[in-house]
């Protein structure tokens, strides 16, 4: 198991590696596009020439990268074009805002949405089933603009209980944060849900559940002890995978809301071509996404007697 | 002695999109304390549904639509939730045919017995897990109950499921085909620790299988089922030496005997297949498949069942015909064969690395042996048959040879071409079409989602004749369809579509598609009913009679080998440890494994007292003999130490053992001390 996890680990940096090599060939081969970029398109050939020599752009490729990876390494990503500021300042708040709206709408998704499924997955074809099956197939199918429009329709135009934009601006408010959370959670909770139900009807359907009801134990012993404990390890994995989606694939609700998230910081620095931004902000990405998977990974070993020894 | 479980006029329907189907249909049922009684027929004739409504486990979708099952004297449709739970849990248990999949994965094996009961003082608790665990003849408790399901083996399993079924010490045990998965000599085990249990506890057991020679060890009273219905009862010596009703008979009819052989005996299977549940036939329901059906009558009176003082029987005329007569083989069984060695393996050994555990095994992988320098021989015509226990390297061996993988040493000469490190993509066009191979399920090894048409086609594209127009193939998979006794029609229709016979049947045309000289056959017929088994065996025996074509065998199923085969080689171990003429090989002396798998074969005449049970594989053996640690004729240490001579007592038969032939023939002629 410690091996399984060591070299589970192994594999990460070697994914974080590769994709480092990706992002430094695609953004910084060509020195000549990086001096445009940074002071801009409008600038002589002679003062591109003088800034590259400057920040010494003008050395072979390979030792550009490994200083280049030296600093990334350190958490030196370089100034914001747009911001004026070095990267880290701008980056790591945004994220912590991410981190915040994205960990509230885990912490509803997960315990409602496994609930549901489990509800729904217990008898299959039962009125609670087909109704839990129906609107998980409506919300999902809602995309997430689509809600915000109708969300924010109701309550902040309507009913006006609730702000409309969830800037920040006057510090921090929790009010702000509802609406954002509630079409996440309206868009992931029915995905979840039904990755569960399909899990536990698969499970229910076993011939070890029906030992376990034939050898007299309560229904309520068979689903915890033994009709839960498997059909957990679906939604267990499909939750661990959705932590990277809700850190950096957000973008839509950040934008609609202007929340000052990650997503929001990624769609600003893509528009503006602030180069070192989209370098620290890929490579941030790739890292939750790659972390994401290893922990779901290694959940899903120990949650699996038969992979724990391999 | 009064009536413990009675079911009367039983009628269980199932729930379709096309509208209720009955599975079982007035079936009446008595069992007495202590009794011992067996349930038979092919797969799909209501005998399961029976067993699970004992349990009153019908699932969502089935229901009792008529008649009740008293235990007792109690309807137990009357039975309270928390009197149904002291019941199952109490009463009535069961065991089923898969214990892998019975048993909970992710909890382990003592957490499972342990949580059937109330006591709450954990000591106690553990103490009579280790009790039952004991009593089921597990040689150390204490790991087992350590241990989750996927650590043990098949038989182990089972016998952990044995124990929580008797933890409760239920008056009724009712077991679903609960040796069908495990090997022959583990199944002997099984089945000798039932009647033991049974004896101790005084309990009544429901036997439910479609293996006759199982179920006479067993059971004192046998009830065959035909389509949902009894169709004939009584006890278990008078049914099986004097049936009354054509399908037992047939049933009989498809097992192979002690002493006889394809040359001499041919099987008779039973034509045609089990009616589905929506479209029975109006009276006799085995009157479209009954050789002795009197047209106008079977097919126009519904038979009911008649008692009598030799058990009752569901058939108009079972006082009429003479089932005692077999039919005659329509031809005198002729199998063409030559000397010319088809193929030859010398030496071939091959091993596979297992997973890494810990870092030592990062740099040293340990290494599985499957073949440990086998030798086999097959020549032009000839059936050779490979058995041995799972884990005995029979199927890598027939692996090896088809090229789906290669050997890591030795040479396999196919047609006087070593293969033996040429995998099957690398060899020649020829040399593929001309050797193919059967799979043990054919629900596997057809494509689900292309009809029987295409797939056939295909393989005569791939094997036969790549050059044929649309038509000529169209013409050519239809003669293959015949050849193995298959409607014209099967080849529009998708595998689901298909019985398992029929499935096995098309995987047989499509291996025929380019009409090969070696067939490869990995347990063709273990997957399917006894009735279906005879059809399949029947129809291989056909084509190697037509085309002279070799078969290599691959199979635990002993009486089969016995029957069908020209020459076995026994393996154990990845090792040959007996190989010979199957006359010489089934007759003493024998080498003291194929002695054991012998004795294990359920038979259903002929003594059957004298078992010989081997303790689980598992030891790894030492530097001598590789079956040492398991032998009940082990001589001293020499075979602890010293790898075996090989020895030849006529002919090419021979066998490894530190016993002369002389000594293991004077042994074994006597009545084995270890049978019971």
């Amino acid at each position: 198991m410690v091996l399984a996890v060591l070299k589970r680990l192994g594999l990460l940096a070697a994914t974080m590696l590769v994709v480092s090599l990706v992002v430094f060939l695609l953004l910084e081969a060509t020195p000549s596009s990086v001096a445009i970029k940074v002071i801009g398109p409008y600038t002589t050939a002679e003062q591109q020439q003088l800034w590259l020599e400057q920040n010494g752009y003008l050395r072979p490729v390979g030792e550009r990268y490994v200083e280049w990876l030296g600093r990334f390494l350190t958490g030196d990503f370089g100034e914001s074009i747009r911001f004026k500021a070095p990267v880290a300042e701008v980056l790591w708040p945004r994220l912590w805002n991410t981190a915040i709206l994205g960990l509230t709408a885990l912490a509803v998704i997960a315990p409602c949405s496994i609930l549901l499924g489990v509800i729904a997955g217990i008898r299959e074809g039962s009125p609670a089933d087909r109704s839990i099956s129906v609107a998980s197939i409506v919300t999902t199918s809602l995309p997430e603009f689509a809600s915000a429009v109708f969300l924010a329709g109701v309550f902040v135009f309507w009913l006006a209980w609730l702000p409309g934009t969830s800037s920040m601006a006057e510090g921090w408010d929790w009010r702000q944060l509802v609406l954002p959370v509630a079409v996440l959670v309206l868009y992931d909770l029915g995905y979840v849900a039904r990755m569960t139900r399909a899990s536990m009807v698969e499970v229910m359907a076993t011939a070890y559940v029906r030992t376990a009801v034939l050898k007299g134990l309560s229904r309520a012993r068979v689903i915890t002890h033994h009709a839960l404990r498997n059909a957990l390890i679906t939604p267990f994995t499909v939750l661990t995978l959705h932590i990277n989606w809700l850190l950096s694939g957000v973008i839509v609700v950040e934008a609609f809301f202007a929340y000052k998230g990650f997503g929001a910081l990624l769609l600003e620095a893509s528009l503006n071509q602030d180069i070192y931004l989209i370098e620290a902000c890929t490579m941030v990405a790739v890292l939750v996404a790659v972390a994401t998977q290893a922990l779901a990974d290694i959940g899903y070993r120990l949650l699996n007697p038969r992979l724990r020894g391999t | 002695m009064s009536a413990l479980l009675s079911i009367r006029d039983l009628t269980v329907h199932y729930r379709t999109r096309r509208g209720p189907i009955p599975a079982v249909d007035r079936f009446s049922l008595e069992i007495r304390e202590g009794d011992s009684v067996g349930l038979v027929g092919e797969s799909g004739c209501g005998k399961s549904t029976v067993a699970l409504a004992i349990m009153r486990y019908l699932g969502t979708n089935g229901r009792v639509a008529g008649g009740q099952i008293l235990f007792r004297g109690r309807d137990i449709a009357t039975l309270s939730p928390r009197a149904l739970r002291d019941y199952r849990g109490g009463e009535v248990a069961m065991v089923y045919q898969e214990p892998t999949s019975a048993l909970n994965p992710s909890m382990t094996a003592g957490q499972q017995l342990a949580e059937t009961f109330r006591d709450s003082d954990p000591r106690s608790v553990r103490a009579t897990v280790r009790e039952a665990l004991a009593e089921v003849q597990i040689g150390d408790p204490e790991r087992v109950a350590a241990a989750y399901p996927h650590q043990l083996s098949g038989g182990q399993q089972q016998r952990v499921v044995i124990a929580m079924a008797l933890l409760s010490r239920p008056k009724l045990l009712v077991l679903d085909e609960p040796t069908t998965s495990l090997d022959a000599t583990i199944e002997a085990g099984i089945i000798d620790l039932v009647g033991v249990l049974q004896r101790r506890h005084g309990m009544a057991v429901l036997y439910v299988s479609h293996n006759l020679g199982l179920i006479r060890q067993t059971c004192r009273r046998l009830v065959v089922m035909y389509a949902g219905q009894a169709i004939e009862t009584g006890d278990t010596e008078r049914l099986l030496v004097r049936p009354r009703h054509p399908y037992t008979a047939g049933l009989l009819a498809c097992l192979p005997r002690p002493n006889s052989h394809k040359q001499r005996n041919p099987l008779h299977p039973i034509v045609g297949q089990l009616p589905p549940p929506h479209a029975l036939p109006p009276a006799c329901r085995f009157a479209p498949r009954c050789a002795f059906a009197s047209p106008g009558r079977c097919d126009t009176l519904a038979p009911s069942l008649v008692e009598s003082d030799a058990g009752s029987v569901r058939c108009i005329r079972a006082t009429e015909i003479d089932l005692s007569i077999p039919p005659p083989s329509p031809e005198e069984p002729n199998y063409p064969t030559t000397n010319d060695v088809v193929i030859a393996a010398r030496g071939v050994r091959k091993t596979f690395a297992l997973p890494i555990r810990g870092f030592a095994e990062l740099f040293r992988r340990r290494r599985l042996t499957a073949n440990d320098g086998v030798d086999i021989v097959a020549r032009h015509g000839e059936t050779v048959a490979v058995v041995g226990e799972s884990g005995s390297g029979k199927t890598t061996l027939a692996r090896l040879i088809a090229g789906l993988d290669t050997a890591s040493t030795g040479e396999i000469v196919v047609l006087g071409e070593d293969v033996a490190r040429t995998p099957v993509a690398d060899r020649r066009a020829a040399l593929r079409s001309t050797l193919q191979m059967v799979f043990q399920d054919p629900n596997d090894t057809l494509n689900p989602s292309h009809s029987v048409a295409r797939q056939i086609s295909r393989a005569i594209r791939k094997l036969g004749s790549p050059t044929l127009t649309a038509s000529a193939r169209r013409a050519e998979v239809a003669r293959l369809l015949s050849l193995v006794r298959l409607p014209p029609d099967v080849a529009s229709r998708l595998p689901d579509q298909l019985s398992g016979g029929q499935r096995q049947r098309v995987s047989i045309a499509r291996a025929l598609a380019g009409s090969p000289q070696v067939l490869l056959a990995d347990e063709p017929a273990s997957a399917l009913d006894v009735s279906v088994q005879a059809a399949v065996i029947d129809l291989l025996l056909d084509v190697q009679r037509r085309a002279g074509t070799t078969l290599v065998y691959i199979s635990h199923d002993l009486a089969m080998v016995r029957y069908l085969a020209d020459r076995v080689y026994v393996m154990y171990r990845g090792r040959v440890v007996e190989s010979g003429p199957v006359g010489a090989l089934f007759a003493p002396p024998y080498h003291p494994y194929t002695e054991a798998l012998l004795s294990a074969i359920p038979s259903v005449d002929g003594p059957s007292d004298q078992r010989i049970v081997l303790s689980p594989a598992g030891q790894a053996p030492g530097r001598g003999c590789p079956f040492a640690p398991r032998c009940p004729r082990r001589t001293g240490e020499i075979c602890d130490t010293t790898p075996p001579p090989v020895q030849c007592p006529e002919g090419d038969h021979m066998f490894s053992c530190h016993l002369t032939p002389d000594d293991l023939g004077r042994r074994q002629a006597m009545p084995s001390r270890e049978g019971r």
